[in-house]
């Protein structure tokens, strides 16, 4: 078969998009290995330790928390949403809220602070669970 | 065992697929990836129903779908023998980029960030629920879960788990490489029937295949829905470039429903698809004005059937988010437009946007000019999202436009290697093939 110019481009267009393909992976690898680079909620992935760290945490929570309960998660806001997102994913058992969106904490039972422990008279004292502390929202406080 | 509800789930799509092919496509020669498919939208519209009835969902569902579908199969005619194209070293090529996506995404080593915080979330309270769950889409902090968009995804990740029964993400990762080996699979359908020769054919293939890949790689895209809106659009070429071919209008069907029930955005690009086919159809000048009218209407079935119901319960649940679009806004475009072009430019695409300057080149052919036309259309409907949407419009493009040239290049690509080819082959004269023993019965 005789090789027309535009089969020269063609065949110099598969090896161009072959090298990125190799140059993608070798990235990945780099990316994945670089200390730091899952380190936070938005960051993490499947097989991330951040997520194995906050299910075993949420689910030493888990008989805790009653079903149908709702659960007010309260976070630092550069994570709340993400972190708000794998809390409910490592824990579909129960329904969740971010405090931040409901400062009211609406229908809350409980309150799951992350990192810090809360101060708030509304709340019994609490219980660490290791990534963060469970409370139980004081009955006369409930709405 | 780990797998064997994905498998049964996906052998279940087939089958029933296949049938649902021979039935309304009598003429059409057999197309795994349109087949799987079909298989799935009707997978999709089952599930939904269940849902809107109140009727729990079960992991049999799909194998007793698959059966009826294996057995109605055995009762229709074969298929036609399909235009044959010979393995070479662009099916090579394509198949070890497959098993690098699968393999990486079954490793959990490229699993996307919205996995977790849109596709496998839901997935995992629907299976839990045995349904789709309205009061978890109803959270009114689950906003951030995108509760409005079409729920294929989520219902093909729940009903795989509750046939495993485990929430097992290394098997719910494996649909992204299906979906990919299926969009290639459109691919290289669409280029036996564009691509002038066989070396040209084998080098689209090759470097669609490879800068997919690296585009999925880079971006770490799988266990999210780009992928099925890219191959919906694969899917849709060859019937957007042979309208009157036998089988046409069910292939267009079902790429149009597949859009519409994958992503919100699949549903503008399935009305985009619908358009583009009757613009084809028009043109191509084989059927009188009420037989037009008439096949338009079984096309655009499947979508309405999809659309409907999403439609519905959106609207019954309030699910519509304010932001998804606001008033145009020429300031928005005007800030979008610099962060439009680097995302051209983005490393992740290794150069491979730059199909995009053939664009007037495609318009120019006649009969690339409706399939082009969808693309373009496609793309300026994320234009007008960008200038519309009331937030912060830099970090939106540069955040999302990279991965939404994904549903558009490939078809691109395809339609570039088609560009300088043989004119698809001469259209039929006569109705045939698809739906076409439809026709008399509809008032």
């Amino acid at each position: 078969m005789k090789l027309r110019p535009l089969h020269a481009v063609a065949v110099a267009l598969v090896t161009w998009s072959l090298v990125g393909l190799v140059g993608q992976t070798r990235e990945l690898r780099a990316r994945s290995l670089a200390p730091g680079s899952r380190a936070t909620p938005g960051q993490w992935r499947l097989a991330s330790r951040g997520r194995e760290r906050l299910e075993r945490c949420l689910r030493a929570a888990l008989p805790l928390l009653p079903e149908n309960s709702l659960t007010a998660l309260e976070t630092p806001p550069a994570d709340n949403g993400y972190l708000y997102s794998w809390v409910q994913y490592v824990l579909p058992e129960r329904r969740f809220t971010l405090g931040s969106d409901d400062p009211l904490w609406q229908g809350v039972s409980h309150v799951f602070s992350y990192g810090a422990p809360l101060q708030d008279r509304r709340l019994r004292l609490g219980q660490n669970l290791g990534c963060g502390w469970l409370y139980e929202v004081r009955p006369r406080f409930r709405r | 065992m780990n797998g064997l509800g994905f498998v049964a789930v996906v052998l279940s799509a087939v089958a029933l697929g296949t049938a649902l092919t021979r039935r309304f496509a009598p003429g059409a020669p057999d197309s795994l990836s349109a087949g799987f498919a079909a298989g799935l939208i009707a997978l999709h519209l089952v599930l939904q129903a269940m849902s809107i009835l109140g009727l729990g969902w079960h992991w049999l569902v799909a194998p007793a779908l698959g059966a009826i579908g294996w057995l109605w199969t055995l009762r229709s005619a074969p298929a036609p023998a399909r235009e044959r194209w010979a393995l070479g070293w662009g099916d090579g090529a394509a198949f070890a980029a497959c098993l690098l996506i699968c393999g990486l995404a079954v490793a959990m080593a490229i699993d996307n960030p919205d996995f977790v915080f849109h596709w496998g979330l839901k997935a995992r309270k629907f299976a839990l629920a045995g349904g789709l769950d309205f009061r978890f889409l109803q959270a009114p902090s689950n906003w951030r879960v995108h509760p409005d968009y079409p729920n294929l995804l989520p219902e093909l990740f729940a009903i795989t788990s509750l046939g495993e029964r485990s929430f097992h993400e290394p098997v719910l990762l494996a649909w992204s490489g299906l979906f990919f080996a299926a969009a290639l699979l459109a691919a290289r359908e669409a280029l036996a029937r564009l691509a002038a020769d066989s070396l040209r054919r084998q080098a689209a293939l090759a470097f669609i295949a490879f800068s997919v890949a690296g585009f999925v790689i880079a971006t770490e895209l799988t266990g999210n829905a780009d992928a099925l809106i890219s191959w919906a659009l694969l899917l849709a070429l060859p019937a957007l470039v042979e309208p009157a071919a036998p089988g046409a209008a069910f292939r267009l069907a079902i790429a149009a429903a597949l859009a519409a029930s994958s992503k919100i955005e699949g549903v503008p690009l399935a009305g985009f698809m619908l358009a583009g086919f009757l613009w084809a159809l028009v043109s191509s000048r084989v059927l009188p004005r009420r037989a037009l009218a008439l096949r338009l209407a079984m096309v655009a079935l499947p979508t309405a059937l999809v659309v409907a119901p999403w439609l519905a319960i959106n609207l019954r649940h309030s699910l519509f988010l304010t932001t998804n679009s606001g008033p145009f806004s020429l300031e928005r475009l005007d800030r979008a437009m610099p962060f439009l072009a680097r995302a051209l430019g983005a490393h992740s695409w290794n150069g491979a946007t730059a199909v995009v300057l053939l664009i007037p080149l495609l318009l120019w052919s006649r009969s690339l000019r409706p399939a082009t036309t969808v693309c373009v259309a496609q793309l300026a409907f994320y234009l007008w999202v960008y200038s519309t949407s009331p937030v912060d419009t830099a970090s939106y493009v540069q955040w999302s436009f990279p991965r939404l040239l994904l549903h558009v290049l490939p078809a691109l690509w395809v339609l570039a290697a088609g560009w300088h080819g043989r004119s698809p082959k001469p259209l039929s004269s006569s109705i045939t093939g698809d739906f076409a023993d439809e026709l008399p019965r509809l008032p």
